[in-house]
């Protein structure tokens, strides 16, 4: 008679070939104090860790004690609470019954982890699209709250060493004046701060608006423009700029984005900042057209100069000249902007000149007049 | 045992990296770089852990949050009153003190530069604190003051007597920093010496000189194209025609630098040591060179994306040519007792110099 086949175990036996039937494994223990590395057997059971080895290293962990640090080519490094530099260098293959008790590797962060990694990208790219919207649209409405003598003193600090590169004569100052007045009658009324233009000593064909109200306009750009009208259409325009408070909203909005991504600087993000940070947004430059258009026909000054002058940017031979370039690089599609300025001249009406000759050949003429203005370079200004 | 070589092993690969920097770099585009602390921990945490020392991995221990902490605290505790002080130097200033003015900025330059040389000393404080290293890890017991104002008045001193003091101080200031940080129980030592520097130095000093040839050869170089022609008619073409002379004006300037210090680096090095252990860095200036324009081509031919990169690069380059000489009796190297800084390089950060 043969002995009766032994019985089959109740409990399945794992398929995992790990897991011998101690389910012991060798391991590695630094104990935080010395470098001395200590060779162990680990086991687990339901509540804890069981780390058997000399007298000094030989512990009983509660899973809830155990850190996982990190998950090494070689091993699973395990970490101990309250016990800093403590360190377990168990091997990949261990017994499932460690394995399984382990808690989850860290990945990205304890609250990425736990909303999964598409999730929380998803999450905080909307969040941060949210900001970004917001810091854009944000000056929009509060540009127009800040006080001007703010806007004055920001002008001085960014701009108040240029009062040697203006030019100035009493005869340009004052047909400046008076163009300026001419097209901007309705400040008086309104109790506006008045703008103050001035021309700059620098060879670039250009004209910018700067906080506290102030008007530059380039010696380059006199020489290019032939016509009082088309000055009056440019200054027009910059004046536009100033009273439709795009500049401030400029700064504030150029401040924020600095702010934003300037504060947690990395490559891609400064990138974005330059990109976004144009000095004035299309829309800006479109409703400062506009104010200037509806300037010159109060006052009676023909649309046709300007809209000749914008044309012009676009020299004969289809490319952009050198000095124009630095206008065209702020301001969008010239020849659109020309062909609006066109349609809105009236043949029927007979338009004012917006300068006799003695004045406008004194503002053309300031710089070179004016010996004490010193040419403005961007490095040593 | 003899001296032998016990050096650090690299087993990471370009691929793996890849895999842990990428989704990270994503979350930091899409948190507008609020994230890159965290994935900065992440990055560390991979090229820490593939480098092996005597048969065991190094770790970093530091979290994404020690560094956040400590960038905010910066901002808020350093830059915000710089730039008060600015305003107000400038309002000063404006109000016709000139003076007054003047003096008040020398004041803050210093004040400036003794906070750069405090930030420079915590980072490395930090560093090591968090780099561990079979459970021992790093230190220093030096909060970084007198460092502080040691760097300030030693890089006043350079720039007053033009540069030529410039090795000395980079050299006394590397000694000063390295002794004041330990590994566990051993201290580490700093001998470096500015001897032997003199002569690349030199010709970093003559450095001005020769930029001055070649921005004459810059200008010139259109000029040659012009007498044969050929007319500019855009700003592109005006700076493409100059374009091979910049580069050629960058390489020499940057080659010169890079020789200066790929020697002041070697000699820093081979004088540092660690218990029984001397430290040597093999690298040559042209070792340099080719990292930094490999980073250069990097970021340019990928826009930007390539920077993610740069640690790895920078990582295996030090691996590569980081020697150690004598031994190290594990037995002996207990714990470190110094205090471990709750918060990351926050102020190396804000100056915007954390390298690595």
């Amino acid at each position: 008679m043969t002995e009766p086949l032994p019985e089959p175990p109740t409990e399945p036996l794992s398929g995992d070939p790990r897991t011998d039937s101690a389910g012991v494994c060798p391991a590695e223990v630094f104990d935080g104090a010395s470098a001395r590395r200590h060779g162990v057997m680990v086991r687990g059971d339901a509540a804890a860790l069981i780390i058997d080895g000399p007298d000094a290293i030989a512990a009983t962990v509660a899973w809830s004690a155990i850190e996982r640090i990190d998950t090494w080519p070689d091993a699973i490094l395990l970490g101990r609470s309250g016990r800093p530099g403590w360190r377990l260098k168990l091997p990949l293959d261990a017994p499932a019954a460690i394995l399984d008790r382990l808690p989850r590797q860290p990945r990205f962060g304890r609250l990425i982890d736990r909303f999964g990694y598409f999730k929380s990208l998803a999450c905080l790219a909307l969040a941060s699209s949210l900001i970004v919207a917001a810091v854009i649209k944000a000056p929009g409405w509060l540009a127009p709250h800040i006080p001007t003598a703010w806007e004055n003193g920001m002008s001085d600090d960014a701009v108040g060493d240029l009062a040697e590169n203006t030019c100035h004569t009493p005869a340009s100052d004052a047909a400046l004046a008076s163009l300026v007045a001419r097209l901007d009658r309705d400040a008086a009324a309104q109790h506006l701060p008045p703008v103050h233009v001035e021309l700059l000593k620098l060879d670039l064909v250009n004209a910018v608006a700067l906080p506290g109200g102030r008007v530059l306009v380039f010696d380059g750009l006199l020489h290019q423009i032939r016509s009082p009208d088309a000055l009056a259409g440019v200054i027009g325009h910059e004046i536009g700029h100033v009273r439709l408070h795009h500049v401030m909203q400029a700064v504030l909005r150029q401040y924020g984005l600095s702010l934003l991504l300037g504060g947690y600087r990395s490559n891609v993000t400064s990138a974005m900042g330059q990109m976004t940070a144009l000095r004035f947004t299309r829309e800006a430059e479109t409703d400062a057209d506009s104010w200037s258009r509806a300037r010159l026909a109060a006052a009676n000054l023909s649309p046709l100069p300007t809209a000749g002058f914008l044309a012009s940017l676009e020299s004969e031979n289809g490319g952009p000249q050198m000095g124009i370039a630095a206008y065209l690089d702020s301001h969008p599609d010239p020849f659109a902007r020309a062909l609006a300025f066109r349609a809105v001249f009236d043949p029927s009406r007979a338009y004012d000149q917006a300068l006799d000759r003695n004045a406008w050949s004194a503002i053309v003429n300031a710089c070179a007049d004016d010996v004490k203005a010193k040419p403005w370079t961007p490095f040593f200004g | 045992m003899a001296d032998q070589a016990i050096d650090f092993e690299f087993d990471g690969s370009l691929k793996a990296y890849t895999a842990v920097v990428l989704p990270g770099f994503i979350l930091t585009v899409a948190t507008l770089g609020l994230y890159r602390f965290w994935n900065t921990t992440r990055i560390r945490r991979y090229l820490w852990s593939r480098t092996i020392f005597m048969g065991d991995r190094l770790e970093w221990t530091g979290t994404g949050r020690e560094l956040f902490l400590g960038a905010l605290a910066a901002l808020i505790l350093v830059l915000v009153p710089i730039s008060l002080a600015n305003f107000a130097i400038r309002q000063i200033a404006l109000h016709g003190y000139r003076w007054v003015a003047v003096a008040l900025s020398v004041a803050e330059l210093l004040v400036f530069y003794a906070l750069v040389g405090a930030a420079v000393m915590r980072a490395l404080r930090y560093r090591l604190s968090r780099t561990q290293w079979r459970g021992i890890r790093g230190g220093s017991v030096d909060p970084g003051v007198r460092f502080g104002l040691a760097y300030a008045w030693k890089n006043a001193l350079a720039m007053v007597t033009l540069g030529i003091a410039l090795p000395w101080a980079m050299v006394s200031l590397w000694n000063q920093r390295w002794r004041a940080m330990s590994f566990g129980s051993l201290q580490f030592s700093a001998h470096g010496r500015a001897r032997g520097l003199g002569l690349p130095f030199l010709l970093c000093y003559l450095a001005p000189v020769i930029a001055i040839g070649m921005v004459a050869l810059l200008i010139w170089s259109g000029m040659t194209l012009t007498y044969f022609g050929y007319e500019p008619r855009t700003p592109l073409e005006w700076i493409l025609i100059r374009l091979p002379a910049a580069f050629a004006f960058l390489f020499v300037i940057a080659l010169i630098m890079t020789a200066y210090y790929a020697s002041f680096f070697r000699q820093m090095v081979s004088n540092m040591a660690l218990g029984g252990m001397r430290f040597r860095f093999n690298a040559s200036a042209i070792d340099w060179m080719e990292l930094f324009l490999g980073d250069v081509l990097l970021m340019v031919v990928t826009l930007g994306l390539g920077s993610m990169f740069l640690s790895y690069r920078h990582w295996t380059f030090h691996i590569r040519f980081f020697q150690i000489d004598g031994q190290i009796d594990t037995d002996d190297l207990n714990q470190s007792t110094t205090p471990a800084p709750a918060q990351g390089e926050g102020l190396l950060d804000a100056f915007d110099m954390g390298a690595l």
